[in-house]
Parts: C-alpha cells; sequence; structure tokens
C-alpha cells in the first residue's frame, strides 16, 4: 500500500461512547495504527490534522446551528463519511427532547435560556451525504473493524440486515416476549451486538436501531396486548431511534 | 410383527441410568450433552452431572441440529498471502446426545437426505459419524406439538439407544452396534421381560392421546392442500403480522438453508470461511449482487416456507419436511407460523391431484464429486476489458485439468477474503485446458475482479447445473436470443455450436442480441467472424444510440428483431429458440417466439437466481421447487413455463 489512510474521528452531540469504543479495541490498536494513519481525533491527540480525511467517523447527532456549518465543513474535506453509531445516523437518545417544546427542555437545563441556541436534534444524514452507517448504542466493535477492513479490501462492509431475533435462536435462548411477557424491541431491532440482553435475561432496548423493514406496528400490538399501554410503546420506540423513517409511526409523529 | 419387536430391549433402573450417564461423562471420550433447563424453557447442552439430564421435558427451544450443522461454523481457513494454504476445518471430537425425542430423531433422518446425497456435505456427515443418539420416548407433550398426526411421535429408527420411561426404571431399546457397547461398557442393565415390552408398547400407544394439537387432514394430503391454494388470500393475510424475525426457521429441525461468507483479520493475513444459519424469512436471503430480491413481497416469502414443507420437498425426497413439534408455533410472536394450524384453515378448500406442478420430474445428474466446500486452484491466465463494466478472464487450473463443462453451466468462483459468486462459463467446452468467464461488475466478488491481473489466483468450484443439452439440438434450426449480458453464457452455446465439425450438426444458426447501448455491447469481433460461417446469420440491436457512437446495426428492443426471421410452420417445428437475458426480457421475446410459432418444448432458457451453494443445500436459488443450482440455470421453457416464480 502506497499510503495509509486518513481516519479522522469528530464527535457531536452525544456521549463520547463510540469512541470509546474505538480506543476499545486494544489488542488489534497497533495492527490499526499500523494500517491507518489517525490523523484527526481529539479525545487522544495533541496535534491533529485538518486538511482532509479519507474516511471520517462521525459521532454524535446535530443540535445547534454551529454544529450543522461544522459537518458541512468536514463532508467537504471527507471522501468517505461514516455515521458513526445512533446518533449521528437518526439522534439517538438525544432526539428525545425533539417532543418537548423546545423552551421547555432549554429551560429544564439552563437557568438562562437567551444564551442557548439548538434545534431539533437530526441525524447528521439530514444536512449532509452519508456513505455508511455504524448501527448501535454504542456502535458494536465487531462492526467498526468490518468496515475498517472493507475499507482496506475496498468492498461494500458486510452487515446483515436481520433482527436480534436471529442471533437470540442462534444462542439458544427463551424468547422474552413469550416466556416472559417482556416488551422486547429485538424483532424490529437490527441485529449485530450478538442478542447481549436477552441472553441475560434483560430484553432489548432497540439500541441498534431499525432492522430493514420492521414491522413496528405488529410489535406494538403485540405490547399493547402484553399490557402495556400507548405512553409505554411511545418511549420503546422513541428511545434510540424515534427519528428514523422506520420508527417514526410507533414513536408519535 | 412391529420392527421394535425385534429389538433387544434392556431394563436400566433409575439410578443405574444416572450411574451410566456419569460413567459417560467422567469416560471423557466424548461430549456428553443432553436435554436440561434453561430458565423455564429446556436446551440440550453439555453435562457435568447426570443430574441436570432432563428426560421428561416437553420441547427444547432449539433442535438438536445445532450439532450437526452449527449455527456458525468455520468451513476453512486461509493465509490471504498465500490464498492456497487452505484449510479445511476440523469436526469437534465424538458426541453423545441424550435424550433426542423421536421427533428430532426424525428430522435428522430427513436432513440426511439432503446432505448426505451424491454431493455430501463432509462436515455434516463427519458429524453424523462421530455422534451418538440416545433417544427418549416423550413423556410430556408439548402444547404446540402435532406429532401424533405427522406420525413422528414414536420412531423405529436412527437411534443408538433410545429410553422409554416406565415408573422406577427405563426400558433400553438398542437400536445399533454403537448403542449396545455403549450401554454394555458403561451401564448395568438386565433383559425385558415380556411384560416390559407390552408396556412399552402400550406407553407409545398412549402417547399419541396426549396431543391436544392435531391436524384434520393426513400429512400425505398436504401436497394437495397446499398446491390447490397457491394464491389463496390466506397468505397475504396472515403475512401481514408477520415480523420478518426468521425465527420460525431458526428453531426448526427441518430448516437447513445456509449462508457462507469470508471473514479476515484486521491485518489482513488470515481468514476463514463461515457458514451461518439462514432462514426464508429474511429479506436478504434471496438478495443477488446486482441487488436485485427475489421473493420480495413478504407474502411470497411466508408462503414460501410452507411450500418447501409440505410440497418442494415431499417431491424431491418423499417425505413432508415438518416433524410437527410445534418449535415454530412457540417461537412466533403473531402466531402465524404453525403449520398445523395453516394445513387446517385451507383443509377446507380445494384439493389438487396435480402435486407435481411447482417441481420438475426429471432427475439431472449429478457428478459425483470429492469436497463439496474446498474449491480447486487456478490462475488467470490472460484478462480482457470488454466494456467500462465488463471484463473477460481466461482461466486455468493449477493442475491443467480442463473444466469439463456443458454450454450454459456455471461456476462458483472464489476470491478469499472477500467470498464466491456464481459466474456463468463463457466458452464453449473443447479440448483446452482453460475455460473463460466474463465478470460484470456488481457485487463485492465481481468488483474485487477488476483488481485483479494475470498470474493471480482464484478458486473455483464446479461446473455446476443443467447446461444446453446440445445433442438434442442436433439436426435443428437454432434462434438462439440474447439480452445484456445473457450473451456471456449464450456464447458457450455459440462457440460449441459453430465450432468446425459441430457446425454440421446443426442446420441454420440465427443469432439476435440486444444491448442497452452501443458501448456496452459484447463480443462484437466475434459476431463479425460468426457471420462469415455459412448459414449463420447475425441481427444486432441496442435500445439507444447516443451522439458519436458508432453502430450499423438496429436500434430498439430485441423483439423488434423477430420480424426479420421468416419461418414458415415446417419450420418452426423444427426450431430450437434459446433466450437468455435479464428477467423482464423473458415474457415479451417468448411471446415473440411463439408468435412465430415456436412449441414450448423447443424453447430454452436460462436463468438467473443466488446460487451460493451450487450443490442444492443452501436453499437460496429456489424457483418454487426447482434448484437453479441442480435443474437449472438452463430450463426447457415447457417445464417452467407454470412455475409461478419464475418469470415475477
Amino acid at each position: 500500500m502506497n499510503e495509509k489512510p486518513k481516519i479522522a474521528i469528530f464527535k457531536f452531540t452525544g456521549c463520547a461512547g463510540c469512541q470509546l469504543e474505538f480506543l476499545h479495541l486494544e489488542e488489534i490498536f497497533l495492527d490499526i495504527l499500523e494500517l491507518f494513519d489517525i490523523s484527526y481525533w481529539v479525545m487522544v491527540k495533541r496535534d491533529n490534522d485538518e486538511t482532509g480525511w479519507d474516511i471520517s467517523l462521525v459521532e454524535g447527532g446535530i443540535s445547534t446551528p454551529e454544529e450543522i456549518e461544522e459537518i458541512k465543513q468536514i463532508r467537504m474535506k471527507t471522501k468517505f463519511l461514516v455515521a458513526f453509531g445512533d446518533c449521528a445516523i437518526g439522534g439517538c437518545i438525544p432526539s428525545i427532547r425533539n417532543w418537548t417544546p423546545q423552551l421547555d427542555a432549554e429551560s429544564q437545563v439552563y437557568r438562562d435560556t437567551s444564551v442557548i441556541q439548538s434545534t431539533k436534534v437530526f441525524g447528521i444524514g439530514e444536512y449532509v451525504k452519508v456513505d455508511a452507517i455504524l448501527k448501535g448504542c454504542p456502535a458494536h466493535r465487531d462492526t467498526i473493524v468490518e468496515l475498517l477492513k472493507s475499507a482496506l479490501l475496498e468492498i461494500r462492509p458486510r452487515l446483515r440486515q436481520h433482527p436480534v431475533c436471529v442471533e437470540c435462536k442462534f444462542r439458544d435462548n427463551a424468547c422474552l416476549i413469550t416466556s416472559k411477557k417482556m416488551a422486547c424491541m429485538g424483532p424490529v431491532t437490527s441485529a449485530g451486538c450478538g442478542a447481549i440482553c436477552p441472553s441475560l435475561g434483560r430484553e432489548c432496548e432497540g439500541c441498534f436501531g431499525p432492522m430493514s423493514n420492521p414491522n413496528t406496528s405488529a410489535l406494538a400490538s403485540i405490547f399493547k396486548d402484553l399490557g402495556f399501554n400507548e405512553k409505554d410503546i411511545k418511549r420503546k420506540f422513541r428511545k434510540y431511534a424515534g427519528m428514523s423513517p422506520e420508527f417514526r409511526k410507533e414513536a408519535g409523529h | 410383527m412391529a420392527q421394535s419387536h425385534s429389538k433387544i430391549v434392556k431394563i436400566i433402573a433409575k439410578r443405574d441410568l444416572n450411574t451410566f450417564v456419569n460413567n459417560l461423562i467422567k469416560d471423557k471420550k466424548h461430549n456428553v450433552v443432553g436435554v436440561k433447563t434453561k430458565g423455564i424453557k429446556f436446551v440440550f447442552g453439555p453435562l457435568e452431572n447426570a443430574s441436570e439430564l432432563r428426560l421428561d421435558y416437553d420441547v427444547t427451544i432449539l433442535p438438536p441440529k445445532k450439532y450437526f450443522l452449527p449455527p456458525c461454523e468455520t468451513l476453512m481457513d486461509f493465509n490471504l498471502n498465500k490464498p492456497f494454504n487452505v484449510k479445511e476445518s476440523d469436526v469437534a471430537k465424538p458426541r453423545i446426545i441424550i435424550g433426542v425425542h423421536p421427533y428430532d430423531i426424525i428430522a435428522l433422518e430427513q436432513t440426511d437426505e439432503l446432505y448426505l446425497d451424491s454431493q455430501k456435505d463432509d462436515f455434516y456427515k463427519k458429524r453424523r459419524d462421530n455422534t451418538i443418539i440416545i433417544g427418549v420416548d416423550i413423556q410430556k407433550v408439548s402444547e404446540k406439538s402435532f406429532a401424533a398426526s405427522m406420525k413422528t411421535h414414536v420412531t423405529d429408527s436412527g437411534f443408538d439407544l433410545m429410553f422409554t420411561y416406565l415408573d422406577d426404571s427405563y426400558a433400553v431399546t438398542i437400536g445399533s452396534e454403537k448403542g449396545k457397547t455403549l450401554l454394555e461398557k458403561y451401564g448395568k442393565t438386565k433383559p425385558a421381560a415380556e411384560s416390559d415390552i407390552k408396556k412399552i408398547s402400550e406407553i407409545r400407544k398412549n402417547i399419541a392421546l396426549q396431543f391436544k394439537k392435531k391436524l384434520n387432514v393426513d400429512k400425505e394430503q398436504w401436497s394437495n392442500v397446499l398446491v390447490a391454494n397457491y394464491d389463496h388470500p390466506i397468505w397475504e393475510k396472515r403475512s401481514q403480522k408477520c415480523m420478518e424475525c426468521g425465527s420460525c426457521t431458526m428453531v426448526c429441525p427441518t430448516c437447513f438453508c445456509y449462508d457462507v461468507k469470508d471473514e479476515v483479520s484486521i491485518n489482513l493475513k488470515n481468514g476463514s470461511r463461515v457458514r451461518t444459519w439462514d432462514g426464508c424469512l429474511l429479506r436478504d436471503f434471496t438478495l443477488i449482487g446486482s441487488g436485485e430480491v427475489f421473493r420480495d413481497d413478504i407474502s411470497k416469502r411466508y408462503r414460501h416456507r410452507f411450500y418447501r414443507k409440505g410440497n418442494y420437498l415431499p417431491e424431491r425426497y418423499g417425505f413432508v419436511a415438518c416433524v410437527g413439534c410445534g418449535r415454530c408455533g412457540i417461537a412466533c410472536l403473531p402466531d402465524i407460523a404453525d403449520p398445523c394450524d395453516v394445513i387446517n384453515d385451507l383443509s377446507h378448500f380445494e384439493r389438487s391431484d396435480d402435486t407435481g406442478k411447482f417441481f420438475i420430474k426429471q432427475k439431472t445428474e449429478v457428478a459425483e464429486k470429492g469436497v463439496i466446500h474446498i474449491p480447486r486452484i487456478a490462475t488467470i491466465k490472460r484478462m480482457e476489458q470488454l466494456t467500462e463494466h465488463e471484463i473477460l478472464f481466461e482461466i486455468e487450473f493449477d493442475d491443467k485439468e480442463p473444466l469439463g463443462h456443458k454450454p450454459g453451466q456455471f461456476v462458483e468462483v472464489s476470491i478469499f477474503g472477500i467470498g464466491e459468486a456464481p459466474i456463468s462459463v463463457s466458452s464453449g467446452p473443447g479440448s483446452s485446458s482453460s475455460f473463460e468467464i466474463v465478470v460484470r461488475r456488481v457485487g463485492n466478488v465481481t468488483s474485487r475482479f477488476f483488481k485483479m491481473k494475470p498470474g493471480d489466483k482464484l478458486g473455483i468450484r464446479g461446473p455446476f447445473g443443467n447446461g444446453f443439452d446440445v445433442k438434442s439440438f442436433e439436426k435443428k434450426h437454432l434462434l438462439l436470443s440474447a439480452g445484456g449480458i445473457g450473451i456471456v453464457p449464450m456464447r458457450s452455446l455459440i462457440q460449441y455450436v459453430v465450432d468446425g465439425e459441430n457446425r454440421k450438426k446443426y442446420k441454420d444458426i440465427a443469432i439476435l442480441y440486444g444491448a442497452k447501448q452501443p458501448s456496452e455491447a459484447l463480443f462484437m469481433e466475434e459476431f463479425k467472424d460468426w457471420c462469415k460461417i455459412d448459414d449463420v446469420k447475425c441481427e444486432l440491436t441496442v435500445d439507444q444510440c447516443v451522439e458519436g457512437d458508432c453502430w450499423t446495426g438496429c436500434t430498439g428492443l430485441i423483439t423488434t428483431l423477430y420480424a426479420k426471421i421468416k419461418l414458415d410452420r415446417y419450420d418452426s417445428e423444427n426450431t430450437i429458440a434459446v433466450v437468455i437475458g435479464p428477467s423482464i426480457m423473458y415474457r415479451y421475446v417468448i411471446k415473440c417466439l411463439e408468435t412465430l410459432g415456436i412449441p414450448d418444448e423447443n424453447i430454452f432458457v436460462s436463468l438467473e437466481r443466488r446460487m451460493k451453494c451450487g450443490v442444492g443445500k443452501c436453499g437460496h436459488c429456489q424457483i418454487n421447487g426447482v434448484y437453479v443450482c441442480r435443474e437449472g440455470p438452463v430450463f426447457n421453457y415447457n417445464d417452467i413455463k407454470d412455475l409461478p416464480e419464475a418469470f415475477e
């Protein structure tokens, strides 16, 4: 390889968990450094190169006018732009505030709201073209690695689109909905986590966002039959991907 | 005399059964697995002590298929710097599975039919040979099970030992020499008395009475009921609730479709080819490189599952591929997956006598091949960029053996680390040790081809499928119609029929070829040569010309070319028409051919689907009951024109 691809990692409105997940690739981190030039990453580097990048991993949603400008600048200087985690894809948890009037939300946190300029929270795709998405809250290390490898091999990342249920079955788990009457989001949620929560007896919260073509109304009606009220169900769908076109309806748009 | 009576039966006391199991565990010669609890459910899992074993279970979450076809398994490992350092992976040490219910034993026997046919799956076979099955007669019937209706609640075969609960002891029916030796070595038994034998058969009779769920029709009737109701509104109605979660197929003991993909280490030095479970309810099951999805509508995928179980596999193998375990009914959230419910709902409607409608009866011969997963090494000898999107590759096996293909067949081409793709052979069969393929850049594997160079290594499996029966075309006129990339497989046929001596065996040949635009038209130089051959006529057309294109052929769709073909009634009966092109083309071209008076049985087509394994196992390429990788890709139009999924 002639020159190592240049990687940048940015953070907008989010918790930095996705970046940490990248940092946690400890056992292969030296391999990554050998293959890529991590040229911009404020969390871990003192000197950052801002001239332009082959791959930018952008974490966090967009929630202020400044951020809108910034993401546009990043797009211009980036060849391959990745929405890194759920916040960058569709706003994720910060976007829950989109259902509260802007001023109410602001005044809950800030005493003087006159200095606050915020917009509704959207994923970066609302403002710029996105080349790939890494689902998850945080994005799963396996999918990060799959993306990096695909970049080196110059192929499309091979990420499956089926729901968590498939991975649950791989692990011989009893279905939490049928056996324990829990409101598990697994049937509409993209796989990739290895069904971590259901394997430990906890219902899927939907942190990987929607699978391809989810049947959300069918799941909502199952939740209803289990005794959950409309508010509970809305909250379920709002939590990680309420702004996504797939979940919008059940999230109460 | 019932068969079971001829089998040797022993009696083992309850505590001696525990000792027997503990002896097996302690001996460490086998991995001992059995039924145990997981929360409020049961699973097959490793046993550390006999006390964990729960022979009184109703049903397990997953069937024992996970021990023979694991959810995820490595087929081979490779080194990317030396791509042909391929190592087939090993299967685990011998295993004993304790507590398998009769329906699961029968499901394994059904799996054998597919996986141990003339193209054996080595991994499955090794595990099967390596495993001792200790069955147990059902003590508690699962609420959703309808095994008695499927006659799978008891079995006479498929086990090494079979336990039957008799209050303070267990009867052990010996099913094999292996089982007998095991019992003698590790267990303390006494011979069964005549009264015990009687008791066993009473118990087995009694089991049937405990099933609450029953089918309204015999299992032999599934095919008739399904075939008559292919367009019934039930499919649309029930599938509206489907979550496409794939659970029904994952938990099914007779669903054994799989997907294969390559994985590489981050430093791109090592990789492995991994097989995982796949299911026909998942949308990307039929996704091909170009992005096309067959059975895109969920109601079609939902319907497919029932037809595969109740009609497609029964027509092919003679058994209904459902054992009535009820697992899908338990796993399905909207409760639409239970075949018992669907068949009972449909049983009030019409039945059909012609159950073979969605299936081709003729058996295509399949050559016995060694290892079905491991490709042979080949080298790229020559590359020729044909158009912006297509490259021709001349490939030779490193052992210089010819491919030995028929025109129309395909190969599975591997680029290690990226994956495998089915690609048609584009050269005619001949004595040459090399063959040609043309690759269009669509998916990951095909795009990767564009970065290769002569001397690079590839893996080849095949040739696969049914090619053109060129012998049956002799003494006939040939009308060959190719659209777009369809000219690639067509070229293998053209090269054969115009070649030297072969040319005399066929009458007039007309080749019609339509491309999108002049820059995408393939093999233009060869067309010039073909035209020069006696009584070979070529007609070319492009959908459109843009300014600056140099094009002497026609413009318009391929269907406009048939006006130029003049056949009288006598001729049309003696004409063989071959059509290869994108799926949209067939309907229109075939109409033209019928207008010309060419009978349907003289028309041959080649169809594209996702041929993943090439050996009729992975399930991806099915058109109704037909495997494109085996009965196709070349079909007689008359055989498949009534298959609803063929030209949708």
